[in-house]
C-alpha cells in the first residue's frame, strides 16, 4: 500500500483562524463524529444555529481559539482551545481538540493544525 | 520527565502514603509491640528509616551529588515515623533532582552488587510494601481503626438538605474558597449567588445534596453533581465532600458518603469520579475506602495563592 501523503503548503494547505463563514462546514466535520463515533460524547447532531455559542466563545487572541485547515479551499479539519473547567483557578489550563473530516484524516492535518495552534498559545 | 521514573515515583508516593495511613496513628505502645523473638514495630520503622537514609547515600554516589547527613533514631510514635520519612524522601528527591537518562539507568558497583539509580527507587519502594505487610501481621488486632469515628462528640445525623440550610452549606464553602486550594473557585459566593448551585439537587434522581449535622449544626455536606455537560456523560456523577473546619477528622466525611452511595443506588449511574488537590491523603484515603481509584493526576492545572496545584482525578464505576 502507498504511504499516506502527507499534505504541505505546496498541496494548497492552509492553517488559519476560524472566520464566522466556516462554521457550516466545521459543524459538518464535528456532526460525522457526533452521529457515527463515541469521539465525542454528544449524541445529537446540532445545527448550524445551535452551534454558534459554541463558535463564539473563541478569539484571534487570548487563550481560547479556533484555527483550520484548508485544503484547496475547503475545510478539511479543525483544532481549538477551550475552557477546561469552569472555576476560576482552572483559568490557566485549557482543554484542546482536533477534528478532521472523515475523508482527510491520515495527512498530516492533526500535526499541522497541533503545531500552529501550540505557536499561537 | 522520564516515563519509567515518572511511574516509579506514583507508585513510591501511593505505597508511602499506604505506609503512613498505616502508621500515623501508632502511639509509644504500638511501637512497642513485637512478636516474640522479633523485632518490634518501632525497630521495623527505625530500619525502613535508616534504609532510605542509605539509598538516599547510594544515589548521591551514583548522581554525583554530596551525599545527605541522615540519621535514623528509632521512632516515638507514628506522627515520629512521618516526620523522619518526611527527611528521608526529600533528600531521595534531592539527589534524583535534574539527573538525565543515562545515569538513571547506568549500573554502579555498591558492595557486591551492581544498582542503577532507578532500582535503588525500587528498593525503596519494595521495603515500604514489604514492611507495610510485616506491621500489620505484628499489629495484628491491636492495630488502630483507620476511621475515627465520631469520639465524645455529639451523635450525628445525615439528611437531605433544605433550603433553610444554604446560608450554612455557604459558610463552610467560603472558607475552602478562602483559605485552601481544595477548591478552584477563588471568590466567596453570597447566599444568593449559591442558589442556583443549590438548585441543581433533589431527593430524587442522580444529583444529591446530603447534609451532616451534630447539636443542630451542619457539619458538613456531600453532594453527586453532574460531571459534563454533553449528553453521553450523564450515566457519570462527580462527587463531593466537605467538613466544617471544626468537624474534620470526626469520620463524617465517611458517614456521609456512605449514606450517598445508598441514596443513589437505584439510580441511572454507572460512574463516579472525583478531583482532588494533591496533597490530601485523608481525601485520597476516604475516596479509596469506597472504591474509588486514581485515574489520572493532571499536573498543575489550578492555579491559586500564586501556586500551580495537581489535581488528582478518581473514579469507579458501578
Amino acid at each position: 500500500m502507498d504511504e499516506p501523503h502527507v499534505l504541505s503548503a505546496r498541496d494548497g494547505l492552509l492553517i488559519r483562524d476560524a472566520a464566522a463563514a466556516d462554521l457550516p462546514r466545521l459543524t459538518e466535520i464535528y456532526n460525522h463524529y457526533v452521529v457515527h463515533t463515541p469521539i465525542t460524547f454528544d449524541l445529537v447532531a446540532w445545527t448550524v444555529d445551535q452551534r454558534r455559542t459554541w463558535f463564539a466563545q473563541f478569539s484571534a487572541s487570548g487563550r481560547h481559539r479556533l484555527l483550520v485547515a484548508e485544503v484547496d479551499g475547503t475545510v478539511a479539519g479543525y483544532a481549538c482551545s477551550h475552557q477546561f473547567r469552569t472555576k476560576a483557578a482552572y483559568d490557566t489550563t485549557v482543554e484542546t481538540t482536533i477534528y478532521c473530516a472523515a475523508d482527510m484524516t491520515g495527512r498530516g492535518l492533526g500535526i499541522a493544525l497541533y503545531a500552529a495552534l501550540f505557536e499561537r498559545l | 520527565m522520564n516515563p519509567d521514573l515518572a511511574a516509579l515515583l506514583e507508585r513510591m508516593t501511593r505505597d508511602r502514603q499506604r505506609l503512613l495511613s498505616l502508621v500515623m496513628p501508632l502511639d509509644a505502645a504500638h511501637m512497642g509491640a513485637e512478636r516474640r523473638g522479633g523485632w518490634s514495630v518501632g525497630r521495623v520503622l527505625e530500619h525502613v528509616i535508616e534504609s532510605e537514609a542509605i539509598y538516599a547515600k547510594l544515589l548521591a554516589h551514583q548522581c554525583g551529588k554530596p551525599a545527605p547527613e541522615i540519621i535514623a533514631r528509632e521512632p516515638e510514635n507514628g506522627a515520629d515515623v512521618a516526620t523522619q520519612l518526611a527527611g528521608t524522601r526529600d533528600a531521595v528527591m534531592a539527589m534524583i533532582d535534574g539527573v538525565d537518562d543515562d545515569t538513571l539507568y547506568r549500573l554502579v558497583r555498591a558492595g557486591h552488587e551492581e544498582y542503577s539509580p532507578l532500582s535503588v527507587l525500587e528498593n525503596i519502594d519494595l521495603h515500604d510494601r514489604e514492611h507495610y505487610a510485616q506491621i500489620v501481621e505484628i499489629l495484628g488486632g491491636a492495630a488502630p481503626k483507620p476511621a475515627r469515628e465520631a469520639r465524645d462528640e455529639s451523635p450525628v445525623t445525615i439528611r437531605a438538605a433544605v433550603d433553610a440550610d444554604l446560608p450554612r452549606l455557604t459558610e463552610i464553602y467560603n472558607h475552602y474558597v478562602e483559605n485552601t486550594p481544595i477548591t478552584f473557585d477563588t471568590v466567596p459566593f453570597t447566599v444568593d449567588e449559591r442558589r442556583a448551585w443549590f438548585e441543581r439537587y433533589a431527593t430524587t434522581g442522580r444529583y444529591r445534596l446530603l447534609v451532616a449535622e451534630a447539636d443542630g449544626v451542619i457539619a458538613g455536606y456531600a453532594t453527586t453533581s453532574p460531571f459534563h455537560p454533553r449528553k453521553a456523560y450523564e450515566t457519570t456523577v462527580e462527587m463531593t465532600v466537605l467538613c466544617a473546619p471544626e468537624a474534620v477528622g470526626r469520620g463524617i466525611g465517611r458517614m456521609l458518603y456512605g449514606r450517598l452511595f445508598d441514596e443513589i443506588a437505584g439510580e441511572d449511574i454507572h460512574a463516579a469520579v472525583a478531583a482532588i488537590t494533591m496533597p490530601n491523603d485523608a481525601s485520597v484515603a476516604l475516596h479509596e475506602a469506597f472504591g474509588f481509584k486514581r485515574a489520572a493526576l493532571l499536573e498543575e492545572v489550578g492555579r491559586k495563592f500564586d501556586e500551580y496545584w495537581d489535581v488528582l482525578w478518581m473514579s469507579r464505576t458501578f
